[in-house]
């Protein structure tokens, strides 16, 4: 993004924010946007929710933001819930909490903890989530995919309060990648190079080029090894 | 004509590329979006491609990315953004287009060659030549071909559209549609031409480099 005479947006309290191009925008409070914005360093404390689309090169929420359209982020972090009813697409994604994403879901590593609802793909080079409820998404793409049952420990009880009544399970139609770790997932076919199937999974197919490792208690429906 | 398609499983098996690399092409838009078409098949939801088209671009991507970052690279395989222009001997001389064709349908200004062809000019003579040399249309209809897509290709701002050229009792008519297209006419009409100009474009940026 090119700054040229544009201004910084700071805002304690309650209100609504016009939209535009920012270089800085700091917000402690709730607070609306009804237009499209932008800005090189977006800080979120509070809640926020945005009609139009999100556009920021640094983004970090601690609380809740909801986006109506897309939200273009590279490097982003979210602690609290976060959803987006259109697409997600940066390049580092850094979770606590729930996420929630419209559209596809693309970057180059995701990683954290907490719930995920994506309603297209979720593509990334790197995923590594732990999940504390339910992840769940259409398709699932990547070079290393790595999602499993989160530790329950003294954050456990807050973690049953944010995303209450659901157990920690993943479910997905589609999961393809070069490296494939899951555990407590439910999915239709999951394919790829190396792939670990662990304890809780239940999964209709699972095609495989290197190697399979399967904990005992999972069920695997078919098996297939293709030579690539 | 029913376009060849590719599965996932059997383009990976057969370019020896992994899931992986193909999502992050994906993401990095070296693939666009359309090329993805999803069908069910009876082990669920299948992904095929445009089986030429895919073939012809992870090629490129393969041969290119030694020397190039995927963000360089992408911004070389959108379909139509080619800054590229080519002055009229160079057009002549590398034989892209004939000549009856440039001399037809260039200004004033390029004939004098004080003014170069742009990607999207190039690629409406491109297509005009290909018509007219292939004996599809005559000189009179190439003419109302070119009308068309300059008054219209630009509105498609890039996305992927169709080119169609019909008869009916003598009567020729082209049209600009976006991809895919789902027309149908009653029985007297012709379809002469389908042709995907996307693909075109492929083709010609193929020539050019």
């Amino acid at each position: 993004m090119t700054s040229g005479a544009i201004g910084d947006l700071k805002m304690d309290g309650i209100g609504t924010v016009a939209g535009g191009v920012y270089r800085t925008v700091n917000i402690n409070g709730v607070c609306k946007v009804d237009e499209d914005i932008a800005a090189q360093k977006f800080d979120v404390k509070g809640r926020i929710r945005i009609r139009g689309n999100l556009t920021a090169d640094e983004l970090d929420v601690d609380g809740t933001m909801s986006v109506g359209g897309a939200l273009s982020a590279e490097r982003a972090s979210f602690d609290g819930v976060v959803t987006i009813e259109g697409g997600y697409a940066g390049q580092q994604l850094r979770m606590n909490g729930m996420l929630e994403v419209g559209g596809d879901c693309e970057a180059d590593v995701i990683e954290g903890e907490g719930a995920f609802k994506i309603g297209g793909l979720l593509n990334a080079g790197t995923i590594r989530l732990k999940l504390q409820g339910r992840g769940s998404a259409r398709e699932i793409g990547g070079e290393t995919i790595c999602i499993g049952k989160g530790r329950t420990g003294a954050w456990h009880a807050l973690w049953k309060w944010m995303v209450p009544g659901i157990a920690p399970e993943l479910k997905a139609g589609v999961v393809e990648g070069d490296d494939i770790e899951l555990d407590h997932a439910t999915a239709d076919i999951v394919r790829g190079d190396r792939v670990a199937i662990g304890p809780g999974c239940v999964i209709g197919r699972v095609e495989y080029q290197t190697e399979l490792r399967k904990h005992p208690s999972a069920r695997i429906g078919e098996e297939a090894r293709l030579h690539g | 004509m029913e376009r060849e398609l590719i599965s996932k499983k059997d383009l990976l098996e057969l370019t020896g590329i992994s899931y992986g690399q193909l999502y992050r092409w994906k993401r990095k838009q070296l693939i666009p979006e359309d090329w993805f078409i999803r069908k069910s098949t009876f082990t669920g939801q299948e992904t095929f491609f445009p089986k030429d088209m895919i073939l012809a671009r992870i090629d490129r991507i393969m041969n290119m990315k030694e020397d190039l970052s995927l963000d360089e690279l992408a911004g070389k395989l959108s379909p139509y953004q080619v800054d590229l222009t080519l002055s009229k001997r160079e057009l002549i001389e590398r034989n892209i287009v004939s000549v009856l064709v440039v001399d037809r349908f260039s200004t004033l200004a390029q004939q004098n060659g004080q003014e170069a062809y742009s990607f999207e000019q190039l690629l409406y003579l491109y297509a005009t030549d290909r018509l007219l040399s292939d004996g599809e249309i005559s000189l009179e209809e190439s003419g109302m071909l070119m009308e068309t897509l300059r008054n219209h290709f630009p509105r498609f701002e890039g996305k992927p559209c169709e080119l169609l050229f019909m008869r009916k009792m003598g009567v020729s008519m082209f049209a600009l549609v976006a991809a895919p297209p789902a027309l149908y006419f009653d029985p007297g009409v012709k379809i002469v031409i389908k042709m995907q100009l996307t693909e075109l474009a492929e083709q010609l940026r193929g020539e050019l480099n």
